[in-house]
């Protein structure tokens, strides 16, 4: 018993001077480095494990020992891999942990024994049997589980070490990445202040295309089309005149240029050598949605064969040396036309006898067009007109054989109606050569067609109670002596004015009528409608003549002395109240929607623009006075 | 074959009209010069001195970054097209697009 306690004491002390000796270590270590701490004490463990473990070696390599299989879950996965068919026995030694050894035995069934050294696993009792499996190299696995044991054992003494770190010894290892963190950030710094100088550097130095490079890109079609509508939006605004910085309280030289006034002047003209070169001015119209754009149509170029026949140009008034569009007719083109419910597009009607449709949006080909078939038009058509609303609008034309068609304008295939004047009183044929038509304010189904005989007619779309759709054959609006060149109806100012119409004829002379009410049945007898009012105040054919939209009794005239001429009847009935003359033929005129100004057009394909200034804005007492006017003249 | 020599008429017609187009806008009142450039500041076409283009160009196309930036910045969805400059003596008039640049300076005391 003694004995014994004695040999307890002995222990008791030992270990007591283990533990001191292991505190002393501590401190020492904790002086020191934080890391030479954690590696000798990784290295003490590991020592004491590998202690541990010879001795568990030794104790399982002992002839007590049992003989155990290798991993059951090895073999398994092994067996479900099975190519090649064998016996597995695995060898592994304590000594070799770091590598067991996998040996194949032979095959032919022989038994196999597996001599395991380690504890791992659970340990089964030997059991013999074939299984199919691969022989393949078993990565050092072992180490890992080694490793975790190793943090196992440095788990417990970590935290205390850490605990231990003095206050002095964080500050400086915090003031250390701090310091760290600060170069960095510096470097960082510096690197992109290096960057950034060099850029400026870069963007200081000139840079210049090689010829190549120039060449390339003057041929790219995304350049032209830059150069192309850039240039128009600069020429915009270089073409307004007003200077919007000009200082009044400086400037005592500048001229106050007179405005309006009762004046009619030349505002500016649109000429381009490429669109009307050797052509004449067929027709203008004002758009109704932009009011600075008017397009006007131009017939062939003789000179030019290659050159298309027609032209469709849209001239702008903020853009002066040239079109905003210029649109192709495989024909000359004799009336255009904005569409007054999209204004994308552009109607014009040729002189082979087929509409063309234009868009804005597209290319210059028309983008629909009539086929030239017996369902439509074979023969010029000088007449276009769209009439009726926003959602239900139609396209009637009429060419000069008589034929009137109406047109759905997303279909011109073919026409929705087809109506033949005839005139059986005529001589030798008993078609009517229509020369021009119009529709009065608000009518969609009458019209009134102006003649190559001289004669305008009443033509109706439809039957309608006492009279028959097509020509009115027996009220006739015979005075011209002359091809009719125009009819316009005034304008939607008055309803009680809608009935008036202008005539203009190459027999010198404009004359003013008041149309037949549509309603009222035709006349069975032949019966000629005599004018209101003849103007004859003219030297040469008068072409066209428009009502101003905005004064009840204004209307401009144009005819072949390239005199524009501008009639006031409340004024004067006999003569126009002012005129410019131009000195070449005037084809054509189109009021703006303001009437503040007129286009027109002739012979040198020039299109000229007028400011009207104030000579067509109604005073009040105009309506009234135009109205005894007018049933003076009734009288 | 013909087809590129139809090409290459066609291109030399695009150049004719490119050309003309830029002289024009030189001959309009008050226009002092007309230059094409790239959106980085390289003189493609010039009616004025290459070497104040050149750096015309250059300054420019800074000018005009920064601005397109901070068009931008002010609405994502929004886009620099164009930039007037007045100053006491011209007015700079710039018109871009993705890729290039149309720089117009005239004297606005147009007489």
């Amino acid at each position: 018993m003694d004995h014994r306690k004695e040999e307890l004491e002995k222990k008791r002390a030992k270990l007591a001077e283990l533990r001191r000796q292991r505190e002393e270590r501590k401190r020492v270590t904790m002086q020191a480095h934080d890391q030479p701490p954690a590696a000798s004490l990784k290295a003490n463990s590991q020592d004491i494990d590998d202690l541990v473990d010879s001795l568990v070696g030794d104790r399982v390599r002992s002839p007590a020992s049992p003989l155990s299989t290798g991993a059951p879950g090895m073999s398994r996965e092994a067996s479900g891999m099975g190519r090649d068919r064998s016996i597995s026995v695995a060898t592994s030694a304590g000594t070799q942990l770091g590598s067991p050894v996998s040996r194949a035995m032979t095959p032919a069934g022989t038994m196999a024994s597996a001599i395991s050294g380690t504890s791992l696993g659970p340990r089964a009792l030997p059991e013999f049997k074939t299984c199919d499996f691969v022989v393949f190299d078993f990565p050092p696995k072992e180490k890992v589980v080694y490793n975790k044991e190793v943090q196992t054992a440095d788990g417990g003494s970590m935290p205390d070490a850490s605990s231990l770190l003095s206050e002095e010894e964080i500050e400086r290892r915090v003031r250390e990445l701090r310091e760290a963190d600060e170069r960095a950030r510096a470097a960082r710094e510096e690197e992109r202040t290096r960057r950034e100088a060099e850029a400026k550097a870069r963007e200081s130095e000139i840079k210049r295309l090689t010829d190549e490079q120039r060449a390339s890109i003057l041929e790219s079609s995304d350049f032209v089309a830059f150069v192309d509508q850039k240039s128009r939006v600069m020429e915009r605004a270089l073409d307004e005149d007003y200077d919007f910085m000009v200082d009044y309280t400086l400037c005592a030289t500048h001229e106050a240029e007179e405005s309006g006034g009762e004046k009619m002047k030349l505002a500016l003209s649109f000429h381009d050598d490429k669109v009307s070169r050797n052509r004449s001015v067929m027709d203008l119209a004002w758009s109704s949605r932009f009011p600075e754009l008017v397009a006007a149509a131009y017939n062939r170029n003789p000179m030019a064969p290659n050159e298309p026949d027609g032209i469709v140009a849209v001239w702008n008034t903020h853009l002066r040396e040239r079109p905003e569009f210029v649109f192709h007719a495989p024909s000359d083109v004799l009336r255009v036309s904005f569409s007054d419910f999209n204004p994308n597009i552009v109607v014009g009607g040729a002189y082979s006898g087929q509409i063309l449709l234009w868009d804005t949006r597209a290319k210059a080909q028309p983008v629909l067009k009539t086929p030239l078939t017996a369902g439509g038009h074979t023969h010029p058509i000088y007449s276009l007109k769209v009439v009726g609303s926003t959602n239900a609008h139609q396209l009637i034309s009429a060419s000069t054989d008589g034929l009137v068609c109406s047109w759905q304008l997303d279909m011109l295939a073919q026409p929705q109606e087809i109506i033949e004047l005839t005139h059986p009183a005529h001589l030798r044929t008993d078609e009517v050569s229509v020369t021009c038509m119009d529709f009065a304010d608000n009518e969609t189904t009458a019209f009134i067609v102006g003649t190559a005989e001289g004669a305008a007619y009443q033509v109706n779309r439809y039957d309608r109670a006492g009279s028959k759709a097509g020509l009115n054959a027996f009220d006739s609006y015979r005075a011209h002596t002359a091809p009719v060149n125009s009819l316009s109806f005034h304008p939607p100012i008055a309803s009680d004015f809608a009935d008036l119409f202008l005539t203009t004829s190459s027999d010198w002379t404009t004359r003013l009528w008041r149309a037949r009410p549509a309603a009222k049945p035709a006349s069975t007898m032949p019966s000629d409608i005599r004018p209101l009012h003849v103007f004859d105040a003219f030297e040469d054919y008068v072409y066209d003549a428009r009502w101003s939209p905005v004064h009840p009794a204004v209307f401009a005239s144009a005819d072949g002395t390239g005199r524009l001429a501008l009639w006031n009847l409340n004024q004067d009935m006999e003569l126009p109240v002012q005129w410019i003359t131009s000195g070449r033929a005037l084809n054509k005129l189109a009021w703006d929607r303001p009437g503040r100004r007129i286009a027109a057009g002739g012979a040198d394909g020039v299109v000229s623009v007028y400011d009207v200034g104030d000579l067509s804005v109604p005073r009040p007492e105009d309506h009234a006075l135009f109205a005894r006017t007018i049933s003076e003249l009734g009288a | 074959m013909a087809s590129s020599t139809n090409d290459a008429a066609a291109i030399a017609a695009q150049q004719i009209d490119i050309d003309e187009t830029i002289n024009r806008l030189r001959s309009k009142k008050g226009v002092e010069s007309v230059t094409v450039l790239t959106k980085d500041g390289r003189v493609i076409r010039t009616t004025a001195s290459p070497e104040h283009s050149e750096v015309q160009g250059k300054l420019l196309s800074r000018l005009v970054r920064d601005a397109a930036e901070i068009v931008k910045e002010l609405e994502s969805q929004d886009e620099l097209s164009f930039m007037r400059i007045r100053t006491k003596r011209h007015e700079i008039m710039l018109a871009l697009d993705h890729n290039y640049l149309l720089v117009i300076v005239q004297s606005p005391q147009k007489e």
